[in-house]
């Protein structure tokens, strides 16, 4: 083709379709414009009313009809709004909800084949969800996707649906540390009401070995001091992971008598759990067990060393003098380095220049 | 004149590969987009801000003479919606009075604090702290440029994760929280890069965002434009296919072992944070050891920088850039063309090469061979300015394409006034503006062969406050 030819016809085109995209640009700012002057004179108006509505001064009648005008505004209104409130507050608008018929739609949605329908549908109902939606929950439980999983099981957890934990623990039974934070936390949405189906678990554990170590940071997370037996049992696990949340959950518990269980795991294979052991002995305030934190200053991982360091701090007088001691007469040269650190770090001994360690 | 028309061919070929390639970050920028407004669920935010068990971040500012403008900066990261943060600001060997205004305005007292140290840096003077703020700290040390002072505040922080971020910047109150989402849903995110654009009309005061307006300059909207074509959809589309090797070092999330693992960026790079960028992909995408870590750009994470309005402070920074890059693909040409790093070797280096790196070469010698063919009478008057037109319509359906990808998210311009003075930038980039930059890179094209490795002129920053800017409302 003829290069004058080719690059006029590519250079008409280009021109059209840039005629084009001023023209939608236009449109998306002009329709953009629309939505949220509309949304925000219907906050305007709703809002108000909701709070008079709560506070009984507004009939549902009069609300039910200013957000019957606009169903999809209201839904995602009442949505933001309840997020907002506590599990008790909510309940106050079920009867709104109800009659709108907001959750009607999410519930259908909650088996549309598309995936992020679902996700959206099992989000909308942990908000606006009544008992009846629970149950189409617990199926959304079993679906492929975790994320979906993921919103049901969080939706269930808001509707306080605690005799769920079991299927909710076995839906995101997940692995990684992160995934597993985030699976405690969709439990720990439950708050208290979780510590029963959580200690069950803990004194019986059927499930996986993911499951497991969720249910152990909940417990931590909830300082159930009931969980203390249970868990001393699981500190010899032969998972890591078990082990590790284990020791963590204890010290959160704070419960002393845990210390004599804990110490043993200073000598773990595994330097995570001897890291965790030697926070755990700080938080206990284990003055009995210097010598084995001591001994953890010498450890080859630097956390263990640090977190021994934190430690025999945390323990007062008598973990600062052994500190102090071990700063200058360890023969571990690198304990001797951390101890200093940590005397420095908090002003017991003198400043030294420079930003290099010593 | 078989030979110059052959070149003439050549250089439509260049053009036309150039632009499919954009066609197709567009295409695929657009899809991402999409599919993270999608994935966005209901109050994801909030619950990331209310969450304990979010991880903690360590954000690093490092400063070199910015007295004017770093109480401002502080403040405005104080206000970061977080739940657990430390602010590490470090002057670099300033010959200007920014720790006396620090020491000042927060009053500071010296404290012993240490770290690993892993990277090597220059001396550290003193480590601060300040009373009312026990989440600031303050690092006073030896100058050694931007990439030094950022290693040495990384040996001083306690977090996993690691934000630096530079000394003009300013953060939405959110950004930290859309920044390390991707950390929360994917345990093997190893970076994330964030949206930069220009702050020059943005209005601050007390630390928060009052309006996010566009620059009033012409030169200031042409950059406005430039931003938003590189991060609305360039960045997300080469991210798409493993080849984001440009992470604008303005808003950075990266893990604290992975940073320590790369050394750090490199304390004599003119573009720390490009060179940073590739040596990163090379070492998450070399095959030899493969590891599970990527690099993820997040569109929602958006950072407000200064851009220069001048034509000297542009041309410098511009020559700096160009001769960084270039610094950046020599310093990493092991990976071109090399299948070992998989896409990042294969297709970003070269097209960092070839389409960045090159670009404003090919562009002069185009326009060159244009008038020479010219003068020569082996193309006429209408397929010359045919063919610079097509350069000019193809440039401009692609800014548009930028504007209407801004305009359907939440980042829209504030009002149809810059809406506007955006359209008409998009449409006046070529007449002159375009091929001021295109000098500017030739200069420092020129420059960098001859040796020049220095940082050029610095700008004199200003943060804009709610008085030099009208008051319009945010438009969020």
């Amino acid at each position: 083709m003829h290069l004058l030819t080719l690059v006029l016809w590519v250079s008409g085109i280009l021109t059209l379709f840039s005629v084009l995209l001023v023209a939608v640009i236009a449109g998306v700012r002009s329709k953009t414009d629309r939505q949220v002057r509309r949304w925000e004179e219907f906050q305007g108006l709703a809002r108000p009313l909701l709070g008079r509505f709560l506070m009984g001064e507004a009939s549902l009648e009069k609300i039910l009809t200013l957000l019957g005008k606009h169903p999809g505004m209201a839904a995602e209104f009442l949505m933001g709004e309840c997020s907002r409130m506590n599990a008790a507050d909510r309940s106050m608008l079920r009867p709104l909800i109800e009659a709108l018929g907001c959750t009607a739609s999410a519930e259908a949605e909650l088996t549309s084949g598309n995936r992020d329908r679902r996700l959206r549908a099992a989000e909308t109902l942990g908000y606006l969800g009544t008992e009846r939606s629970a149950v189409i929950l617990r199926t959304a439980l079993g679906d492929k996707v975790l994320g979906v999983r993921f919103a049901a099981a969080e939706a269930l957890a808001r509707l306080g649906s605690s005799q769920d934990v079991r299927e909710i623990l076995k839906a995101i039974d997940v692995k990684g540390e992160v995934s597993q934070r985030r699976a405690a936390e969709v439990i720990l949405i439950l708050g208290p009401a979780a510590s029963e189906p959580v200690l069950s678990l803990l004194t019986e554990p059927r499930g996986s070995v993911n499951s497991l170590a969720i249910a152990i940071r909940v417990a931590g997370s909830l300082h159930l001091r009931e969980a203390t037996e249970p868990l001393r049992h699981l500190l010899s696990h032969g998972e890591v992971n078990v082990r590790l949340n284990a020791v963590r959950a204890l010290a959160s518990i704070g419960d002393p008598s845990a210390v004599e269980a804990i110490a043993p795991l200073a000598l773990d294979e595994s330097w995570e759990v001897r890291s965790a052991v030697m926070q755990a002995l700080g938080k206990l305030e284990a003055t009995g067990h210097i010598p084995l934190l001591l001994r953890g200053l010498s450890d080859g991982q630097w956390w263990v060393r640090f977190n021994a360091a934190r430690a025999l701090h945390d323990l007062g007088e008598a973990g600062i003098s052994a500190l102090r001691e071990a700063s200058e007469h360890l023969t571990d040269r690198f304990g001797r380095d951390i101890s200093l650190q940590i005397l420095e770090e908090h002003g017991i001994v003198n400043k030294t220049t420079g930003g290099e360690r010593p | 004149m078989n030979i110059l028309r052959a070149l003439l061919w050549f250089v439509l070929g260049y053009y036309v590969i150039l632009q499919g390639i954009y066609l197709i970050l567009l295409i695929l920028g657009s899809i991402q987009l999409r599919r993270y407004r999608r994935e966005i669920s209901f109050d994801e935010f909030r619950r990331i801000g209310d969450s304990h068990l979010t991880m903690p971040v360590s954000v690093i500012v490092p400063c070199y003479n910015e007295a004017a403008i770093v109480c401002a900066v502080i403040r405005n990261l104080l206000r970061l919606n977080y739940p657990q943060f430390e602010i590490i600001v470090v002057d670099d060997g300033s010959t200007d009075p920014t720790m006396e205004v620090l020491r000042e305005t927060f009053i500071l007292r010296g404290i012993d604090r240490f770290g690993r140290r892993i990277i090597g840096t220059k001396d550290i003077l003193g480590v601060y702290e300040s009373p009312d703020h026990p989440e600031l700290i303050v690092v006073e040390k030896q100058n050694g440029r931007r990439a030094d002072a950022i290693n040495a505040a990384v040996t001083l922080a306690r977090y996993p994760l690691i934000c630096v971020i530079d000394a003009d910047c300013v953060l939405e109150e959110d950004a930290l929280l859309h920044v390390a989402r991707p950390f929360l849903r994917d345990t093997s995110v190893g970076a994330v890069a964030g949206v930069v654009r220009p702050s020059n009309g943005v209005s601050v005061a007390e630390g928060k965002i009052l309006s996010t307006r566009f620059p009033e300059t012409l030169l200031g909207m042409n950059q406005e434009i430039e931003y938003a074509r590189s991060f609305q959809w360039a960045r997300t589309g080469l991210a798409r296919l493993q080849s984001m090797l440009c992470i604008s070092g303005a808003l950075i999330l990266i893990r604290k072992d992975l940073f320590e693992e790369l050394g750090g960026p490199w304390a004599d790079a003119i573009t720390d944070d490009i060179e940073f960028a590739m040596r990163l992909n090379g070492l998450l995408h070399d095959r030899r050891h493969p590891r599970s870590q990527k690099l993820v750009f997040n569109p929602d994470a958006v950072c407000y920088t200064e851009v220069p309005e001048t034509f000297g402070l542009y041309a410098s920074q511009r020559n700096r850039w160009q001769r960084g890059t270039l610094q950046a693909i020599w310093r990493n040409r092991g990976m071109l063309f090399n299948p070992r790093y998989g896409m990042s070797g294969l297709f970003g280096m070269p097209f960092y090469l070839i389409f960045e790196g090159l670009a404003a070469v090919v562009e002069l010698a185009a326009w060159i061979l244009m008038a020479v063919c010219l003068i020569l009478g082996v193309a006429g008057w209408l397929e010359i300015a045919a063919m610079i037109y097509l350069a000019c319509i193809a440039g401009i359906a692609l800014s548009l394409s930028a504007v209407l990808l801004t305009e359907s998210t939440r980042l829209r311009s504030a009002d149809w006034g810059d809406l506007g003075r955006l359209l008409l930038a998009v449409f006046l980039d070529n007449l002159g503006f375009h091929q001021f930059h295109l000098l500017c890179r030739v200069t420092g094209t020129v420059q960098y062969l001859f040796g020049r490795r220095d940082l050029g002129s610095s700008m004199t920053r200003r943060i804009p406050s709610p008085q030099e800017t009208t008051q319009k409302p945010t438009h969020s």
